[in-house]
């Protein structure tokens, strides 16, 4: 079985990626399977939000999820 | 009895010697809670306007928070402030580290200095009491010196140090504070104001611990945020890869500022990035009851760069300002001109704009080589970075005109210069390019401290469903970062107050709102267990806000004005290369923007508080300081 979720990526995890897509996903998958399958490194990615909540790397996906990732590019 | 905060300011007096504690009741804490709103309130009432901010009429403050020292990772910051000899405004600077909790620890919750010591001194304040001590035999010495003859002379292993090195004690206009080397008060030039008044350190020690209203509450949240700190997503990575995992991202996104602000990417990004840190990586450290660990020690055994893991590690502001800004892609050379700043006791952000502008001076032949004494100043040229260090510490030749700033040492050598030097309110800049987040430039114009990197809003973490991080504050829309309209206006309004907290309440940025681990509602949960107050978010943005008025009024006062209120020349030029080619800050829909903000903040269209919002503010007593 599988799932579909729809992923936003932003700046520079766009490069040689997308804006927004659907993407398939084993069922119990998590964001780290996320990450793999798109061939993002956990250090690129500096903020998780899935279904207008702030997620974790570890938190496992229902279909449909709605996930953003932004790179670490805040300060302060 | 008051919990989380000892009820306690200490007044020094330099000149005279002498010390005295104030105790100004619970209803002034609650008004002004903490850190920058402590000092405005003390630099408001102590210090004339016009006044020379190296003169011993100058007002230091040392400020902790309600909450500092309480055990919850992260709420362990302090504040030192005056009026700033590098922008003769409100200067101001926090750092983390071990102090801020030793200080309340030690009795009091801040430290309001006056006057000028006859000679070096230094104070060691232990348990409530206080020591005027002979600073002859530190004075002179590197901030390590200093750290360990201090704790050999207190006799006491575990003082804490807030120190300046020789570039505070020769009145270097930024120098800055240096908290056991490790962390520091970089910015506007406080380390100058101390030595201006003979103030070689503070050290304190305290052996008793805060007391919480609500202790088990105060256990609960902080084991929940040391959970979340370990699989929030932002906090994984500053665990992980500190702040050195930033500079990928930006450059990636084509906003890490590169040669003097010219450029948004640097082509040598990738030996500066936190894989190539793994080369000089020695260990991580923390600071007090922080389990985020975002701390790097740095260490190599190099004949040209040597680095000793007791002097610090470059953060991303450092290993872009001694990196892409310059041009210079050498990290261990980078790390050496950190670790040689921390010991000699400056800003590495000034050091860094510094050596960019001489450097675009130089390609434009506006300086040569009679003006150092032979030496050619290029950008990517690390050890020209290293030399103007030695120059500027040491006030020879051209380093005695660039100890002053950015700013003046432009004025100084004319000849077109200025059109190099790039400062807002006097303030040179931190490593963030305008042009790529909007908020922030907004951030850099309207800040009382000028060009200030953590009283800004990092627009580019709020695209999207990013923004969900703000709903609390009724939030709801995408923000986008290159925009400069009314909805920027609005997330700049209430993203500035969010961050706000933090300086307030003397909170890390790295484990806070809106980004890190806490959520608001978990953080005014924490502040209500720690001090017992029955308060809210509102109450707290408040006081954010309240804070913020008073330090703009303490800049009115010194003759500022909406002409201050801007970004450089260089933010209004297009973007030459990289992502956002192309992208410029239009010159007037940024000022409609500033306008637009002083009209939603209750300001007049000078920008001046009305008596209304000083009114909302409960600070009328301060209506008469705005000038007419
Ligand atoms: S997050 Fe980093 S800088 Fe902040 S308190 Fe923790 S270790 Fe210190």
């Amino acid at each position: 079985m599988t799932i579909r979720v729809r992923v936003s990526l932003y700046s520079s995890l766009r490069i040689d990626r997308f804006a927004e897509a659907k993407v398939e996903l084993p069922e119990g998958a998590a964001v780290t399977d996320l990450l793999d399958k798109l061939q993002i490194p956990l250090q690129d990615v500096g903020i998780v939000v899935v279904n207008a909540r702030s997620g974790t790397f570890q938190q496992k996906l229902q279909a449909d999820d709605r996930i953003t990732l932004i790179p670490p590019i805040g300060g302060g | 009895m008051p919990f989380g905060y000892n009820g306690k300011i200490l007044h020094v007096d330099l000149t005279k010697q002498e010390w005295q504690v104030e105790e100004p009741g619970e209803k002034w804490y609650r008004t002004y809670m903490g850190g920058s709103a402590f000092a405005s309130y003390y630099l408001l009432k102590l210090l004339k306007p016009g006044v020379d901010p190296l003169s011993p009429e100058n007002v230091l403050i040392f400020a902790c928070s309600v909450v500092t020292g309480a055990p919850i990772s992260g709420w362990n910051r302090y504040t030192v402030a005056a009026k700033s000899p590098l922008t003769h405004a409100f200067g101001e600077s926090e750092a983390a580290g071990y102090f801020g909790p030793e200080l309340k620890f030690a009795g009091f919750d801040a430290i309001v200095i006056q006057g000028r010591a006859a000679k070096p001194t230094y104070l060691f304040i232990k348990d409530g009491e206080v020591q005027f001590r002979d600073a002859k035999d530190v004075w002179g010495l590197d901030n390590f010196e200093t750290l360990l003859s201090i704790q050999e002379e207190v006799g006491e292993k575990r003082v804490r140090v807030a120190s300046i090195g020789p570039a505070g004690e020769r009145l270097i206009r930024f120098a800055n504070v240096s908290n056991d080397v490790e962390h520091f008060n970089g910015r506007t030039g406080m380390g100058a104001v101390l030595g201006s008044k003979n103030l070689k350190a503070v050290a304190v020690r305290g052996t008793k611990r805060m007391e919480s209203a609500e202790p088990e509450k105060v256990k609960e949240i902080a084991r929940w945020l040391h959970e979340r700190i370990k699989t929030h997503p932002p906090n994984v990575g500053l665990t992980n890869f500190g702040t050195p995992g930033l500079v990928k991202g930006l450059n990636a996104s084509g906003i890490l500022p590169t040669r003097n602000f010219r450029e948004g990417v640097f082509e040598g990004a990738d030996k500066l990035n936190v894989d190539a840190y793994a080369s000089i990586l020695h260990s991580s450290g923390t600071c007090w009851g922080c389990t985020v660990r975002c701390k790097r020690r740095v260490a190599l055994e190099d004949e040209k760069y040597p680095l000793n893991p007791k002097w610090g590690g470059p953060e991303y502001e450092t290993i872009a300002a001694f990196g892409s800004m310059i041009g210079n892609d050498n990290l261990p050379a980078v790390a050496r001109g950190n670790q040689l700043c921390n010991l000699y006791g400056m800003d590495t952000i000034t050091m860094g704009n510094l050596t960019a502008f001489v450097m675009e001076c130089f390609e434009n032949e506006i300086l040569t080589e009679k003006d150092t004494g032979g030496r050619k100043i290029l950008f990517g040229d690390p050890d020209a970075m290293l030399w103007l260090i030695e120059e500027v510490v040491h006030r020879r030749g051209i380093g005695d005109i660039l100890a002053e700033g950015v700013k003046t040492a432009s004025e100084k050598i004319g000849r077109g210069s200025e059109q190099f030097a790039f400062t807002i309110k006097g303030n040179d800049l931190p490593l963030h390019e305008g042009r790529g987040k909007t908020g922030v430039a907004l951030g850099y114009a309207l800040s009382s401290t000028g060009a200030d990197h953590v009283e800004t809003p990092h627009d580019v973490n709020f695209q999207g469903e990013g923004v969900a991080k703000l709903y609390a504050l009724g939030l709801l829309d995408p923000v986008e970062p290159l925009e400069t309209d009314s909805a920027k206006v609005r997330f700049f309004a209430l993203g500035q107050k969010a961050w706000g907290i933090n300086n307030l309440l003397s909170i890390c940025n790295f484990t806070s709102v809106p980004i890190h681990a806490m959520t608001f509602h978990n953080l005014v949960e924490a502040v209500r267990a720690v001090t017992g107050w029955d308060t809210s978010l509102y109450e707290i943005m408040l006081a954010v806000e309240r804070s913020m008025v008073m330090s703009r009024i303490f800049n009115l006062r010194e003759g500022l004005g909406p002409e201050d209120d801007r970004v450089i020349r260089r933010w209004h030029e297009e973007m030459p290369g990289g992502p956002i080619q192309g992208k410029k800050i239009d010159g007037q829909e940024f000022r409609r923007a500033v306008e637009l903000f002083y009209e939603l903040s209750g300001w007049d269209q000078r920008g001046r508080p009305t008596f209304g919002k000083l009114v909302e503010l409960n600070i009328e007593w301060l209506y008469k300081e705005i000038p007419a």
